[in-house]
């Protein structure tokens, strides 16, 4: 009993506390029978020896009777008859089976008498005076032997013995069996019932003794520990829903915590795509501004050159002039006029390679505008779309991860409420187990007070005080399961608390994260808008490099006019003075085209010039733009780490709390043991 | 022999079982203002009311301390309470451990005691056995038969000791 309490469970616990049972009911009886026989053994040797005084004194009696007779008769013999008569006397006292040897001395006369064994025996010898007249004449000496065992005497005592020893046993058997004994068993036989787990079980006796009052007692210790089990059982069993719906939480936290690292990744990505676009663009720009001065100094070349024209335009149409005066320098004149003619021509041909290399860098930049606000409207789209959904999904993610957490903040409150029920639970069975000890102190006193008897009672007063014991040293253990519980409980809670400051943080970062979008995407559409307005202005460049073009041909076509005229002026001076005047009109012509094409370079470089100035902004909005795609992305690595501590808090608590569901879950079977229904 | 063993203020006790009727969880005893000093009050123990005798306030201890058990027992012919800090347990104590009392011995007046059990000789712990019979002197034994006379004289009146046990 004093550990089957621990071993509940285990069937072979049983047959032990059977024998000891047994054993207690067998050693009580034995014990009385013992005592019973001792005392009737006592009996039996008292009434023996009494018997053999008595019949000792009988004999001695008997004995001074003969010696009294033979006395007197031997006091007055005197004659032969006399001794006849003593002899006679004598003869007949022999007959006596005790005497053996009778021997009578009267005045030296010596008459001796013996029966025929003699020798073997312990004999006794009476000797006595024979007296007359007051002198003493003469002695009787008597040698007998005592009275042999009266063996029926014997025989009949021991067997009324015996049947007396028969009785009483059955007597004591039928007595202890039919009341203590049955008492005794009906309470070890539910002891051993609650021993097994079996809190429904009751004795119901209506005995007023001390094993009824050891029955109530115990039938009320077993009351309070069925009501304290139920409520542990149903107290056990919430806690476990509690936790597992706590586990599932979890779970849930879990799951929107990686929801929310995948969009946080989607996001990161997204934004590294970005970046990559924009240091594309940047480039690009970079290329178009390098073009650019190209193109200025290209035009710078042909502006020189234009001007180189129109001075030597202005110098012909000086020479054409001086013509007019001096027809005899004329043929020098002419030759001048060819080689500068021929002058002019290169710078023209010049120019156009220049207009044409212009031409085709204009184009580039047109492609790489194009391209450029290609790659920027990408930026916006990606931005827009990818970015903006991703931002929505965390922001999402985290309402979720929120409402998660909140219902786990209420689930370990309502956890923490269910530990202090427990500890009511714990002060009760602290009650009880006080109780207990109490009524195995009192049944100790009982017991010893009823001496021997009180024996086998103490055994149960014992088993209480063990029971006592266990259970108090149990309630400990809960207690400790349930601080320990308690403590996590807390822990729990602070990890919560940590998680939410962590999600608000997380919140916010996002909300962060979509505001930096939304300026990248304001800058994207900013970059677009101008990229597409530099188109329009190299459109417009490419108009006016067009109307050069048309311009240079012109004047080419001027030019060999004029070397033509030249040759046929070296044929004859004749015609000259009539072409003199064309040619004026022609030089007059050259000077306008001239004119118009300094215009048109100008105009030219000034487009230049506005467009690298739009590019170097688009090279500051895009620089601008990748400072802030670096800020988003170190936002996004932050966002990433706290996503990451908060994943390891979530789980570090989902470890806590798989640890407290086993315990509970301990604590759950430990008390499953007990049955607490009759069902 | 077998002794009841309990503390009081730190010390421990022991009281021969044969005079102790049963072991009680501590309850608030009822003042009476006639009853004489070296009675705390009474108590009501199955229908029979009982004096109590506080064994701090009977030693001479007047600091307050957690009072949790009272112990009845036999005394001059009824019944009594005392009033201790905890029971220990039972426990047999040889008649040869125990020896007799010096005149004053830890503040206790040595005319309470039988004897001094040395648990384990050297050490400083010491179990007092006391005589039930001397914790009262022979006044005050008269004092607490003429006062209980008196208490429940009207009980007896009715019929013997009992009288009717209050609800609760």
């Amino acid at each position: 009993m004093k550990t089957a309490m621990k071993h509940a469970g285990k069937p072979h616990r049983k047959g032990r506390f059977m024998k000891t049972k047994e054993r207690l009911s067998t050693t009580f009886i034995r014990k009385v029978l013992v005592v019973l026989l001792i005392g009737q053994s006592f009996i039996w040797y008292w009434s023996f020896s009494r018997h053999n005084i008595t019949i000792d004194r009988d004999l001695e009696t008997r004995m001074q009777t003969v010696s009294a007779m033979i006395r007197n008769v031997a006091a007055e013999v005197d004659k032969a008859e006399g001794y006849r008569h003593l002899e006679h006397v004598m003869d007949g006292a022999l007959k006596d089976e005790n005497i053996v040897y009778i021997e009578v001395s009267r005045n030296s006369e010596v008459i001796t008498r013996t029966s025929q064994s003699q020798e073997d025996e312990d004999l006794r010898v009476m000797k006595s005076p024979i007296l007359k007249d007051g002198t003493e004449i003469g002695t009787v000496m008597l040698k007998y032997r005592t009275g042999r065992t009266d063996t029926a005497f014997i025989l009949t005592n021991l067997t009324l013995q015996g049947i007396v020893f028969v009785v009483l046993t059955l007597l004591i058997y039928l007595f202890f069996q039919g009341h203590i004994g049955t008492q005794i068993e009906k309470l070890s036989a539910n002891i051993e019932r609650v021993t097994l787990g079996d809190l429904t079980q009751k004795i119901e006796t209506s005995e007023e003794n001390e094993i009824g009052i050891i029955a109530k007692g115990l039938d009320f210790l077993i009351e309070r520990l069925l009501v304290t089990v139920k409520k542990l059982k149903s107290v056990a069993g919430n806690v476990s829903a509690a936790i597992s719906q706590l586990n599932l939480t979890f779970k849930n936290v879990i799951n929107g915590i990686n929801h929310q690292q995948r969009s946080l990744e989607e996001i990161s990505r997204a934004v590294k795509t970005a970046s990559g676009a924009q240091r594309r663009t940047m480039s690009n720009t970079e290329k178009l501004l390098s073009l650019s001065n190209d193109n200025v100094s290209a035009l710078l070349e042909m502006r020189a050159a234009s001007e180189e024209i129109a001075a030597s335009i202005s110098n012909l149409n000086r020479n054409v002039s001086d013509s007019y005066s001096t027809v005899a320098a004329l043929t020098r004149s002419a030759r001048e006029l060819a080689s500068m003619a021929d002058n002019a021509t290169t710078a023209v041909q010049q120019a156009s390679t220049s207009i044409e290399e212009m031409n085709a860098s204009v184009k580039e930049v047109g492609k790489t505008i194009k391209g450029s606000a290609e790659l920027s409207s990408q930026t916006t789209n990606i931005i827009a779309e990818k970015g903006m959904l991703s931002v929505v999904d965390a922001i999402e993610g985290m309402d979720r991860i929120e409402a998660s957490v909140t219902s786990l903040t209420d689930a370990i409150k309502r956890l923490g409420r269910r530990s202090s029920d427990i500890e009511k639970i714990l002060s009760v069975i602290k009650d009880v187990t006080e109780q207990t000890g109490m009524l195995s102190l009192n049944a100790q006193i009982l017991a010893v007070q009823a001496g021997e008897h009180g024996k086998s009672f103490s055994v149960v007063a014992d088993e209480m005080r063990s029971l006592s014991e266990k259970t108090a040293s149990s309630t400990q253990d809960i207690a400790t399961i349930v601080s320990t519980l308690q403590k996590e409980i807390r822990e729990a809670m602070e990890s919560t608390t940590e998680t939410v400051r962590m999600v608000e943080e997380g919140n916010h970062v996002v909300l962060r994260t979509g505001d930096t979008l939304r300026e990248i995407l304001h800058a994207s559409q900013k970059s677009t808008e101008m990229a597409e307005s530099i188109e329009r202005a190299v459109e417009q460049q490419t108009k006016g490099l067009d109307q050069i073009v048309k311009a240079i041909e012109h004047i080419k076509g001027m030019l060999l006019d004029v070397n033509r005229t030249t040759e046929e002026q070296e044929q004859g001076t004749a015609s000259l003075l009539e072409s003199i005047s064309s040619i004026k009109e022609a030089m007059e012509a050259a000077r306008n085209a001239t004119d118009e094409q300094a215009e048109s370079t100008r105009f030219i470089t000034d487009n230049i010039e506005l467009a690298n100035e739009r590019t170097a902004e688009i090279a500051k909005a895009s620089a601008e733009q990748q400072e802030v795609n670096d800020r988003i992305i170190e936002a996004m690595e932050e966002v990433m780490v706290i996503g990451k501590e908060t994943a390891r808090n979530v789980k570090e608590v989902s470890l806590f709390i798989t640890s407290l569901h086993d315990e509970v879950e301990v604590l759950r079977k430990e008390v499953e043991m007990f049955r607490t229904s009759t069902a | 022999m077998k002794y009841t063993v309990f503390k009081v203020a730190g010390g421990s006790f022991g009281i021969g079982i044969e005079g102790v009727v049963e072991i009680l969880k501590y309850r608030e005893i009822e003042r009476i203002p006639q009853l004489p000093d070296f009675i705390s009050g009474v108590m009501n123990v199955r229908g029979d009311v009982i004096p109590v005798i506080d064994l701090r306030e009977r030693f001479g201890i007047t600091e307050e301390a957690d009072r949790r058990r009272i112990i009845t027992v036999r005394l001059e012919g009824g019944t009594a309470g005392l009033i201790v800090d905890e029971v220990t347990g039972i426990r047999e104590i040889p008649d040869e451990k125990i020896s007799s009392p010096p005149r004053v011995f830890n503040e206790f007046r040595s005319d309470f005691m039988k004897g001094l059990c040395h648990e384990q000789p050297g050490r400083d712990r010491v179990t007092i056995i006391l005589d039930i019979e001397r914790i009262l002197s022979r006044d005050e034994k008269i004092m607490l038969k003429t006062s209980m006379e008196k208490l429940t004289g009207e009980g007896r009146k009715r019929g013997g000791r009992r009288i009717e046990k209050r609800p609760g």
